[in-house]
């Protein structure tokens, strides 16, 4: 914890120093020690500054964390993937949002959908299969783009379980605070590179898809018990 | 008097050596100005936020943003300071006259507006270092000298024209007041006054406009050119009115 308040008390020992040796030279008639002091100090900010630059670059910086994603992208890929799903069409859907998958078997006439651990509030989306083959195909599919930064690796997954004739879906525990820092371009830069301010309406994309797509056997019937709202699509249109 | 006839730049010169010993004490100003500003953008310049079930992510930036824009201030002030009576007086110890008099301290307010700039830009980096320490930084993006120096280095020189423009603006609004004290007030219930009769009326885009003149122009070069040509005519309305003062009252 001590790391925290160093920066700050750097900067206010920095800003006493300054003060205290403004103060002992004020009184003093002696131009030329005013002015030396007064020099010395400002060499010192600009040593600073410059070791800064230098230190910047030394720092060790996990860019592979997250990643950066423009406002047309994110919207394509929102666009792209609701088209494919409403069509049913699971194979031209981008590899990249699939979170998790499972493939259960069931072979009993009603499947009761729960979730009472953890909360799952999106959408579940349910395509029948041609056949009765006694699998349930499942995917979820996530992406969580917002101000043009790439945040999907930092929800977890959701989990699926299989308990007799219930489906339990398990979601993401209560309460998660994350918080995270980026440094950006000022404003004098972004005037002439085009890149849009975080200030801006307009900024970078902002995209939130969590979508569990379940594939079930033809004739299932599927219980939803807790009001969760099941969406059934067939080949372009939804029932 | 001297039988010598000095030239105008001559006595540009003598009085902008001069101006650059005795101010030196705007360049202490503007490093307290920053080390503030600095302490101030140490919570992030700002933010964004997403919360859903049960999760909630916040991202804050960091950038010089806030440095900028207060060193802007302390040129606007620095500006304002140059034409009190306690400056101008001084000029009257040189063979001078209004032109070469605001000559001068133009070039001085260059000087300072680029060191200002420059400075602005290099606290960036101070700040993005201390932030390190603040905050968990998870992803460093941004240009810094060494990744990206043509746009750093850019970024140095919009910095320190922006800030001109707002020292030539104070020194305008400072030979103003000194004019009359009545502009204290006049000038900024002008200026507040057109913003709000502008909104309510539906001249937005007409405010808009003026504001992207300068802050939305997209080429360097020819932000560049606005700039100057604007410093330059507030610089040349400075000494047209500075002539009323001419005579030690």
């Amino acid at each position: 914890m001590i790391f925290t308040i160093l920066p700050f008390l750097f900067m206010i020992a920095l800003l006493g120093m300054v003060i205290w040796f403004v103060m002992r030279t004020a009184g003093s008639n002696n131009f030329f020690k005013k002015k030396l002091v007064f020099k010395s100090l400002l060499g010192a900010y600009l040593a600073v500054l410059i070791a800064s630059i230098v230190v910047f670059e030394v720092l060790p910086k996990n860019n592979n964390d997250l990643l950066s994603v423009n406002a047309k992208e994110a919207n394509e890929i929102s666009s792209r993937f609701y088209e494919m799903i409403f069509e049913g069409n699971k194979k031209d859907i981008d590899p990249a949002l699939i979170q998790k998958e499972w493939e259960l078997e069931y072979e009993g006439k009603k499947l009761e959908l729960s979730s009472l651990e953890g909360n799952f509030k999106e959408s579940v989306i349910v395509k029948r299969k041609a056949e009765n083959d006694g699998k349930i195909e499942g995917t979820y599919y996530s992406s969580l783009i917002m101000n043009g930064t790439d945040y999907t690796d930092v929800l977890m997954p959701i989990d699926l379980s299989l308990e007799e004739d219930t489906l339990n879906i398990i979601g993401i525990p209560e309460g998660i605070d994350l918080h995270f820092a980026m440094y950006k371009n000022e404003f004098v830069i972004n005037q002439f590179t085009g890149e849009k301010s975080w200030m801006d309406p307009n900024h970078d994309g902002y995209s939130n898809i969590q979508v569990l797509y379940l594939e079930i056997p033809k004739d299932l019937e599927l219980i939803d018990t807790h009001g969760m709202g099941i969406n059934y699509v067939e080949n372009g249109h939804w029932q | 008097m001297s039988l010598i006839e000095t030239s105008l730049s001559d006595v540009v010169k003598k009085q902008y050596s001069f101006k650059m010993k005795v101010f030196y004490n705007v360049f202490g100003s503007l490093a307290m100005m920053q080390i503030l500003s600095i302490l101030f953008s140490l919570g992030g310049v700002g933010q964004s936020g997403f919360s859903s079930a049960g999760i909630s992510i916040r991202t804050s930036y960091y950038s010089a943003d806030m440095i900028i824009g207060f060193t802007m201030l302390w040129a606007f002030s620095t500006g304002t300071f140059i034409t009190t009576k306690a400056t101008r007086y001084d000029d009257f110890t040189f063979v001078a006259n209004r032109v070469s008099s605001t000559i001068a301290n133009a070039l001085f307010l260059l000087v300072a507006s680029v060191i200002g700039g420059t400075i602005a830009m290099l606290s960036g980096s101070l700040l993005k270092v201390l932030s390190y320490y603040v905050s968990d930084v998870k992803y460093g993006a941004g240009s810094s000298l060494i990744d990206a120096p043509l746009e750093f280095l850019m970024g140095m020189g919009a910095a320190s024209l922006y800030v001109l423009l707002f020292s030539a603006l104070g020194y305008l609004i400072g030979m103003l007041v000194q004019v009359s004290r009545l502009f204290i007030v006049v000038l900024p219930v002008l200026f507040v006054g057109t913003i709000i009769f502008g909104a309510i009326n539906g001249f937005e885009e007409q405010l808009k406009a003026v504001f992207n003149f300068i802050f939305a122009e997209p080429s360097f070069l020819l932000f560049f050119l606005k700039i100057i040509m604007v410093s330059g005519l507030l610089f040349a309305a400075s000494a047209a009115i500075s002539n009323r003062m001419e005579v030690r009252k």
